[in-house]
This record gives structure tokens, C-alpha cells and sequence, in this order.
């Protein structure tokens, strides 16, 4: 039996050398970009490899957010000038292609999804770095609404733009960070990244998976005190949460959130959180915003025109309204089952 | 030589001591241990990383209570570590967004004091979620 004894023994140790096996090491980053905390995992053998794509990213992350400024002299703020002026000019080159985008989605979105409105959001104090203290008046709200641009304001011919409104102000807080993060994405794909995961500030794109298992995230409670449910992203896919908790202000016991309906004038404030799942975070930035203006009235419908198809909203009553694909993907935490649950129809075309 | 493996291992097991079958029996009890031990997500948070600006996080304890200073762009900003949660109780910025945004414990998790350029990141040995959306 002696000759047994070994392959025996051999099978104490293939057990946990089986486990580690197949795991590469996960690598995490952190630095400060758009105006938030950028966290980056990357899961490879390589950590040279990993550490240049992370240092990339960053100094990428740094460069559009001095770019993409709103209100900080910026490219942005001089193409928001150009604009004003109604003549035409040469686009800059890094801008153009976000600018079309940002065009085209706002169109789809029915103009829910305005990147042309910073004046109006400007005048509600969220072009600060302080907290709003105060609305503004009826009379200037009315006033901004009465010539509103909409992205039917930029002509685009080649790569020259020319605005058709003075009071067109760019504000691309709304698409920004999600195609800032799926451009990183790609490129950490053309370094030889397989599996990443970039965090930025709440708003999540993944490629790959966690190893074992897809990249699993949280999503915060609207309260903002724990989580409520969690999700497992595809191998190349974001989630993008818009809410009413996030930046906001009081005045005279009224709560006032930053996402402005272009409609009224005033912040959206029939929802508290919206969620999207989607495989381009350009798009699933400027969905969320968009279906979070739209409102439990109107969302389903802008969902499917947008071609969102998993979607789910907290409205103020706390209910959970999500679409049956959305349904077969979250899993709610125990204590959330509670909640009343509601079922749309499908979003899918 | 050709062997047939089904009588080798036959033969095998019948010529199995007492020992022998102990030590298959703990590989065997080894392989789902092993398999859970690295694959478990328990979630706990076992450490925050606090970031300042854009230096290498500096790794802290969550067990017990403390109280941790740390110098950002505009001035000092307060952590407090209690019983395995985490709050900012004071930070130069103006919209107080990490002050009031209380205590944290979930693994994942991350608060920022923006202005100050202050992050404090909420990390596992075994993180149950790899990020939080909000």
C-alpha cells in the first residue's frame, strides 16, 4: 500500500493549490478626477502592465476634466463662448466627438437630457463649489426658459460649430463621466487589460469579471444609509444611478436636487433614484439623467425610444418600480423585499 | 505495460489501511474547505485606505475607536473609526457632503470630502460588492 501513500498525500495539498489557482491578482487605484474619487480595479498577471494603464487612465481622467470644465475657464467654457457669438469656428478636435455625442443622445432623449442649459443650472447655484443657499427667483426662471437652447442650437458642419442662441452655455456634467469611463475602458482593452472595473464616484463601467465571478456591486439605498440591492455587471457593462440625495439644498423646508427639468425650470422631483444598466456609459449617463427628469409618468416610454431596457426607479414613496429585464438581474437585500415591487412592461423593442 | 486502471484502483482501495482512508477522507473534506476559504465573500469590512490627494493610500484598522486627522488641500479632515463603521465628523468643505453622509460599513464603500481631497475607501479581505453605485 506503500506506493499509495503518496498520490493520497498529494491530494491534501491539490485541493488548495486548485483553489488558488485561476486567480489573478486584483489591483487598486485611486486618485481625484471630476470632481470626484476615481477607484480602478484591475484584475491581470501583469502589475507593470496594470500600474501603466491605471497611471494612463488617471492622467486622462485629469486632462478632460480641465477640459470638460463647465464653469472653470476650460475648453468647454471657450467653445460655450464661441457659440454666443453665432459664427462659425473650429471645433477642438478632443471636444468635437462628445459634443456630437452629446447632440445626438439629447435628441433620443427627447431633450430630457439637455447639455445646453448651463445657464439655467448656473442660476440655481449648482455652478459652485458651495452649497446653493437659496432658488432663484420665478422671474429669472421664466425668463431662462423663454429662450432655453436646445442642442438644435449647434450646427455642426465637419468639425466647425456655430451657435443659433446667445444664452447656449454648454454643461456636460451629464454624459461626461461615462464617456470619459468607457474611453478608458477601451483603451486599458487596446493595452492588453482583460478584466477592469473603474468606480467613479458611484458611477461604475466594468470589462471582464472579478475572477470566479462578474464584478458584483452595491446600489446605495436612496437614503443613503446601506444598500438595498446588488447587481452582477456583464462582461462589458455600466451601471449609472441618477438621484435626488446627492447634491442638493434646503430653503424654507423644501429640498431642491441638481437635476434641473428643462420643462419647468425647476429640479425633477418626482423620483428619488433611477437606475440603468447598460453597455456604453455615455449613454447610460445621459439615460439616467434623462429617465430621472422624465418621471414615473413618462420613463418607460423614454426608456424604450432611448433603448434602455433595464431600469429601475425609487420613487418618492419608496416603491420599486423596475423593468421584468431589469427584475431578473438586481437582487434586492433581505431587509428591501418589504417594499411594495412593481413590474413595468417591457422595454425591450 | 498495460494496465487496467479500474482493477489498480479496485486492488488499491481493498489494500487501503485505516490511515489511507483518514487521509483521502480529510482531502476530501479539504477540497469544498479550501474552495470556500478563497471564494467567500463575507463582506466584513476589515480596514479603511485613506487617500489624500493623489499620494498612496495609507492603510487603518476599523477595530475598536479612534480618531484619525488627516491634512487635504484646504485642512484637516476628521475620521472616526467605530466598532467596524466609519464617519467624516469634520471636513473644510463648504457642502459638507462626507459630514452628512454619516456612518458607513459596507465594504466597497467609499466617502469623499471633495474639496479637501480626502477619500477614505471601506475594504475587505473578501469584499462582498467590488463597488457601490449611487
Amino acid at each position: 500500500m506503500k506506493s499509495f501513500r503518496w498520490p493520497l498525500a498529494m491530494l491534501l495539498v491539490l485541493p488548495v493549490l486548485l483553489a488558488a489557482c485561476g486567480k489573478q491578482d486584483l489591483y487598486r487605484y485611486q486618485s481625484f478626477a471630476f470632481g470626484t474619487l476615481i477607484e480602478v480595479k484591475i484584475r491581470d498577471n501583469d502589475k507593470t502592465l496594470a500600474d501603466r494603464a491605471a497611471a494612463d487612465l488617471f492622467a486622462d481622467f485629469d486632462r478632460m476634466h480641465n477640459d470638460w470644465h463647465a464653469w472653470q475657464p476650460s475648453k468647454l467654457t471657450q467653445t460655450s463662448a464661441l457659440l454666443a457669438t453665432g459664427e462659425w469656428f473650429t471645433a477642438d478636435s478632443t471636444l468635437l466627438p462628445l459634443i456630437k455625442l452629446s447632440k445626438q443622445y439629447s435628441l433620443l432623449s427627447n431633450g430630457l437630457f439637455n447639455p445646453t442649459i448651463g445657464k439655467l443650472i448656473q442660476s440655481w447655484g449648482f455652478h459652485d463649489s458651495e452649497r446653493p443657499q437659496i432658488p432663484p427667483s420665478q422671474e429669472t426662471i421664466t425668463r431662462l426658459l423663454d429662450t432655453l437652447p436646445t442642442v438644435n442650437d449647434i450646427e455642426i458642419e465637419g468639425n466647425r460649430l456655430r451657435g443659433h442662441n446667445p444664452q447656449l452655455q454648454l454643461d456636460l456634467g451629464a454624459i461626461a463621466k461615462g464617456y470619459a469611463i468607457s474611453i478608458g475602458l477601451q483603451k486599458m482593452r487596446n493595452l492588453g487589460i482583460k478584466h477592469a472595473l473603474i468606480n467613479a464616484g458611484g458611477d461604475l463601467c466594468g470589462i471582464g469579471d472579478r475572477g470566479q465571478r462578474p464584478w458584483r456591486i452595491g446600489i446605495r439605498k436612496p437614503s443613503g444609509n446601506g444598500i438595498m440591492a446588488s447587481i452582477e455587471l456583464g462582461k462589458d457593462e455600466c451601471v449609472f444611478t441618477s438621484g435626488d440625495y446627492e447634491r442638493y439644498f434646503t430653503y424654507d423646508g423644501k429640498r431642491y436636487n441638481h437635476i434641473i427639468d428643462t420643462r419647468t425650470g425647476y429640479p425633477a422631483d418626482k423620483v428619488a433614484s433611477l437606475t440603468v444598466l447598460y453597455k456604453k456609459g455615455a449613454l447610460a449617463d445621459a439615460a439616467s439623467t434623462a429617465l430621472f427628469v422624465a418621471g414615473p409618468d413618462y420613463w418607460q416610454d423614454l426608456a424604450k425610444k432611448m433603448g434602455i431596457s433595464d431600469v429601475m426607479m425609487i420613487d418618492k414613496r419608496g416603491r420599486i418600480i423596475m423593468s421584468p429585464s431589469m427584475q431578473e438581474r438586481i437582487k434586492l437585500e433581505p431587509g428591501e423585499k418589504e417594499r411594495e415591487i412593481i413590474i413595468s412592461k417591457s422595454l425591450t423593442q | 505495460m498495460i494496465y487496467d486502471l479500474r482493477l489498480l484502483t479496485l486492488n488499491a482501495m481493498i489494500k487501503m489501511k485505516v490511515g489511507d482512508w483518514l487521509i483521502l477522507f480529510l482531502s476530501l473534506l479539504l477540497v469544498p474547505l479550501s474552495w470556500s476559504m478563497t471564494q467567500s465573500d463575507s463582506g466584513a469590512v476589515a480596514a479603511i485606505e485613506v487617500t489624500v490627494g493623489n499620494q498612496p493610500p495609507v492603510v487603518y484598522s476599523i477595530k475598536g475607536r479612534q480618531q484619525i486627522t488627516v491634512t487635504g488641500e484646504l485642512g484637516n479632515s476628521v475620521i472616526e473609526i467605530r466598532d467596524g463603521k466609519v464617519r467624516i465628523i469634520s471636513s473644510p468643505g463648504k457642502r459638507q457632503l462626507c459630514v452628512l453622509s454619516g456612518w458607513h460599513q459596507q465594504s466597497g464603500d467609499n466617502i469623499v470630502c471633495l474639496p479637501n481631497k480626502v477619500g477614505v475607501s471601506l475594504i475587505s479581505n473578501r469584499e462582498q460588492f467590488d463597488g457601490i453605485n449611487f
